[in-house]
């Protein structure tokens, strides 16, 4: 089942998130990081528990970034992962982004729905400003930038 | 009042008439300022209060602070339109939501504590609030001398 996160489930979101930021595939968030930006998340639960979450976040007046994405492997067979991201892209369709984007190591997975590789100076330099504050920044960056046009009303 | 109006979630559209409305505010020392970027990446805390062609005329904001804890900000209604309970309105929708995250304490530092006293805070002294909500207050251009009310509440 996948729904809009709520305060209780932060513990769980959080362990979740960091296993795979100590696996370097998503980037480590905060306890505080996590309840700020509460309303950009969403959750996957099997059978009771927290099987995954992901986030979008809106950057300016036309984009967004997909973060945090996360599914248990045990589970990425069951078609979570494209359900839980297209999840996040409708949201931002409905908040009225024109363009989200996504730094990830999985470009395959992303391009299947639609996502385009993008060479890291066609970023708008919007999307930089977290970067910064990354471990992997600027010489270790192993991610993909991708990103995909929404057609808006 | 006999025309219609609605409180919705606000989105991108509704975020350069929500910056102008607090900042106008701001701009009489009323309330703290909001950038853009401000605006923008936290759209998902607004609700807007807009008529039947879809004209602002209020908005407010719910943040997330803790597992506990969530702030009003910038709640603001159109000068014309005060005194017709619209603030409530506002106000109320963003006490539902921060009931929908699970969050059992909403607070704000506001110069209209004699308003949110009548939707049910308590003022408090400003050191009795948890240290965690100082950390947003640091970049605040009032920081230190803050010269608002702290007031909050307990939902349900």
């Amino acid at each position: 089942m996948l729904r809009k996160a709520k305060a209780h489930d932060v513990d769980e979101m959080l362990l979740l998130i960091n296993r795979y930021a100590g696996l370097s595939e998503v980037l480590p968030r905060s306890r505080n990081y996590v309840f700020q930006n509460l309303r950009d998340f969403l959750v996957v639960e099997k059978q009771g528990r927290i099987v995954g979450c992901g986030s979008v976040h809106v950057l300016w007046e036309d984009m967004a970034e997909i973060r945090a994405l996360v599914i248990e492997p045990q589970w990425a067979d069951d078609g979570l992962s494209t359900q839980a991201t297209r999840f996040l892209v409708n949201e931002a369709r409905q908040l009225g982004v024109k363009s989200v984007y996504v730094f990830s190591q999985h470009p395959r997975f992303f391009e299947r729905l639609g996502f385009r590789v993008l060479a890291k100076d066609e970023v708008p330099r919007r999307l930089w400003a977290e970067c910064i504050d990354c471990v992997k920044f600027p010489d270790v960056c192993d991610e993909v930038a991708m990103g995909l046009e929404l057609w808006v009303e | 009042m006999t025309e219609n109006y609605v409180v919705r979630k606000a989105v991108i559209a509704d975020a350069l008439a929500i910056f102008e409305l607090v900042n106008s505010y701001a701009a009489q020392g009323q309330m703290l300022p909001k950038s853009k970027n401000q605006v923008y990446q936290n759209i998902r805390d607004f609700v807007v209060l807009v008529d039947e062609d879809e004209q602002l005329l209020g908005c407010g904001a719910l943040h997330v602070l803790w597992e506990d804890l969530a702030e009003v900000r910038s709640l603001a209604v159109r000068e014309e339109r005060q005194g017709n309970g619209l603030g409530r309105l506002i106000l109320s929708a963003l006490l539902d939501d921060a009931r929908q995250l699970g969050l059992p304490i909403v607070f704000a530092l506001t110069y209209q504590e004699e308003f949110f006293v009548s939707m049910g805070f308590r003022v408090i002294d400003k050191d009795e609030l948890p240290r965690k909500i100082w950390v947003d207050c640091i970049d605040c251009i009032k920081f230190p001398h803050c010269d608002e009310t702290a007031v909050i509440m307990a939902l349900d």
